[in-house]
């Protein structure tokens, strides 16, 4: 025996009698009843009469609604024609059901409600109505701030359904007033885009329309930036208006980066659109927030740099990422500008040098590398105090520039035989030597690479050149001083190489040891060999000083060079080499001046090398 | 007939007339007959009807249960005043009302409770 009985004998009866007793049934709030009585209701074959449910559903027990709401369909049909025709109880019964189905797939059959009769109806349904768009927009934000997949999922179910019912959530928004629903359409960008022109903004200036550009305002979305772009580039000219006005209006960052992520994503074709705009009213905004996220600004430069507005209007929309905290953005800016070949670059390199980051300045020092400017030296000469390599490096290219060959050029003119003593030596000499010695200054501390800066600066011999060797002849930084021949001869400082062999002047005991301390360093007979044309300078003490030094330091290269010499067809060359291995007295110089000797025809030069022959004996 | 006759006179003498004793005896037949339409208009009236209407239904849902007739009755107890006496077993809300006021002991409420609602 149970409650299934008292229905199965019901069922026996008439239905118009048995139905009185099973919807007596479907008040009780006990469950075997409830569901029998459920039952028999829903049954097709028995009572049919799902109205009857759903007059009485905000009475029924959770278990019974939720099969109501699993079963769908049917009383979704008989809630619909209640909501329309039915007392004012089974109506907010019927959109109670409607509201529990949750989907936006209800909304249309809830937005009936908004102009019911009943206030308690129509509050209820406002209410039921921003719950599930809330619930929408939720996910839409989900979706687009952190890609979750859920959300995406829930979308791809209801975007059909949420854009049906948009349109009657629009129009009806001077009835529910609810701003979730302008939210929802912004930020369905693209898809929404025809409810926007043809429902929200229909009426220039009225509620809704306000409504729409304060919401408009607060998003920060790309698919806002495609409704603007669209209103923009696609509408009448009153829409036109609105999204002049609304990026006008609009200085907040996350504007910026919502404008970059659109662009991100654009077409070719879309590109192409946007990149001819002859006016980019959201410039201010740029303006107004020098510190976008680096993303974002790199995005932006490279639009504003190919859009086809004014150049002055491009320029002073790129000059406001100067102002940027992020350095990297600082220096994808002036790339930008070099790259437009903006015509005051030197200006803007000048002042980027002084950046405090050396990322910037680096691209500063670069910009500035380029110049065909007199005073490019001067201005990356403070990077020669940077503690970054790369930095140090350039400036000291630009600002040294240390090639062999200017060791030779520092001879050109004196005469031949010293010249080409000179070229010989620096032939010997590479690029890769040359680079080790950048190198080694790019290593050296900031302090004691001004001290090898002041050498190449100095043009006053006396006042300014000696001061700067002897600094660093005394130097105790044992890194320095090798450093100082090299230097001297890749700059071209011919008198500097000079000076310090005058400083060996036997009575300056002390300074002459210095000397030969700092040559002592060398350790390449090629350096050594940097003193070998001063062997046949007119003054006797020098000659005597750079014989010295290239029998102590640079004597095989010595040979090298002298033995090429003494092969000369020119017979003062010949004669120059003679001296200057009588100068040096290299290990094997007699011997090859005795085989000269033999081998030499003329009489000029045979009495040179007898006279040197007879001097060594 | 002379039964009928026997009486008559009996009756005229003991009103005292014939025409008393008429009177008398047709008051009676009229009295007889407005009784009769009284009871045959209760007997086919829509209350009478629906009420053994209800006591039908009652009967078959009872026999449903195979409910015995004590158990009928206090139940018809339970629902005494109502005009339909089979909600009583489609609203277990007023048999749980009035089974505490009956007086019946628990037990057999309960066994009733199974019976009807489980």
């Amino acid at each position: 025996m149970s409650a299934r009985d008292t229905f199965d004998a019901l069922a026996s009866l008439e239905p118009e009698v048995a139905l009185p007793y099973v919807e007596a049934a479907l008040t009780e709030h006990y469950l075997e009843i409830q569901t029998a009585a459920f039952e028999m209701l829903a049954d097709r074959s028995r009572l049919n009469r799902p109205d009857v449910v759903v007059h009485h559903y905000e009475t029924l027990l959770p278990e019974i609604r939720e099969r109501i709401l699993a079963e769908g369909t049917v009383f979704v049909e008989a809630a619909r024609k209640l909501i329309r025709s039915g007392s004012e109880f089974t109506r907010r019964a019927a959109f109670t059901m409607l509201r529990d189905m949750g989907g936006p797939e209800i909304l249309r059959d809830l937005a009936v409600g908004l102009d019911d009769a009943s206030k308690l109806i129509r509050d209820n349904v406002t209410h039921f109505l921003e719950k599930i768009t809330m619930t929408y927009h939720y996910h839409l934000m989900n979706w687009q701030a952190r890609k979750d997949a859920d959300s995406r999922a829930y979308l791809d179910r209801n975007r059909a359904a949420m854009l049906q019912a948009l349109e009657v959530l629009l129009r009806t928004w001077h009835f529910h007033r609810k701003n979730i629903v302008l939210d929802i359409a912004i930020e369905s960008g693209a898809d929404a885009y025809r409810l926007i022109t043809s429902v929200v903004l229909n009426h220039v200036d009225s509620l809704l329309w306000k409504a729409f550009v304060q919401r408009m305002q607060a998003a920060h979305s790309e698919a806002m930036v495609d409704i603007l772009f669209r209103l923009y580039l696609e509408g009448l000219s009153k829409y036109r208006d609105v999204a002049v006005t609304i990026m006008l209006l609009r200085k907040d960052p996350e504007f910026g980066t919502a404008i970059a992520q659109y662009l991100w994503q654009l077409t070719p074709e879309r590109a192409e659109a946007l990149a001819g705009m002859k006016e980019l009213p959201f410039l201010p905004m740029i303006e107004a927030n020098p510190d976008l996220p680096a993303s974002a600004a790199v995005i932006l430069i490279d639009f504003i740099s190919g859009a086809s507005i004014s150049v002055k209007e491009r320029d002073t929309a790129l000059k406001s990422f100067l102002r940027s905290r992020t350095p990297a953005v600082r220096a994808y800016t002036l790339r930008t500008f070099r790259r437009l070949n903006y015509p005051h670059i030197a200006d803007l390199a000048r002042v980027a040098l002084s950046d405090p980051s050396d990322d910037v300045k680096l691209v500063a020092a670069r910009m500035v590398a380029q110049l065909q400017s007199p005073q490019k030296a001067r201005l990356l000469q403070p990077l020669l105090n940077s503690s970054r390599e790369d930095l140090c490096r350039l400036a000291l290219q630009h600002t040294m520039d240390l090639r062999a060959f200017r060791y030779g050029a520092a001879f050109s003119d004196q005469p031949p035989p010293v010249r080409m003593l000179a070229e010989s030596v620096a032939e010997r000499i590479d690029e890769v030597s040359v680079e080790q010695v950048v190198e080694e200054i790019v290593r050296l501390k900031p302090d004691a690479r001004l001290r090898i800066l002041h050498l190449v600066e100095a043009t006053d011999v006396q006042r300014e050149l000696k001061p700067a060797i002897e600094s660093i002849l005394t130097e105790h930084d044992l890194t320095v001083r090798p450093l100082l021949v090299q230097v001297l001869a890749f700059t071209g400082r011919r008198a500097g190489l000079r000076l310090l062999l005058e400083l060996m002047a036997p009575e300056q005991a002390t300074v002459r040891s210095q000397v030969l301390e700092t040559l002592q360093d060398l350790h390449d007979m090629r350096f050594g060999a940097l003193f070998l044309p001063f062997v046949l300078d007119s003054n006797p003490e020098v000659a005597a000083a750079a014989g010295q030094v290239i029998a102590a330091f640079g004597q095989a290269e010595a040979k090298l060079h002298l033995g090429r010499m003494l092969g000369s067809r020119d017979e003062r060359i010949r004669s120059a080499a003679v001296q200057a291995i009588g100068m040096t007295r290299i290990e094997g110089g007699r011997e090859m001046l005795k085989a000269r000797m033999a081998a030499e025809a003329s009489h000029a030069a045979r009495a040179v090398i007898h006279e040197v022959l007879e001097r060594w004996s | 007939m002379t039964q009928l006759q026997g009486f008559q006179e009996y009756f005229i003498d003991l009103v005292g007339g014939r025409t008393q004793a008429l009177a008398i005896e047709a008051a009676g037949v009229l009295l007889l007959l407005v009784l009769v339409v009284f009871w045959i208009r209760w007997q086919f009236s829509a209350e009478t009807r629906r009420a053994r209407l209800f006591r039908r239904r009652f009967k078959m849902l009872a026999r449903a249960h195979q409910l015995g007739g004590l158990d009928q009755m206090l139940l018809l107890d339970m629902v005494r005043g109502l005009e339909d006496p089979c909600m009583i077993f489609v609203r277990r809300s007023l048999f749980e009302s009035h089974s505490a006021a009956s007086g019946v002991d628990a037990g057999r409420l309960e066994g009733l409770r199974r019976r009807l609602y489980s």
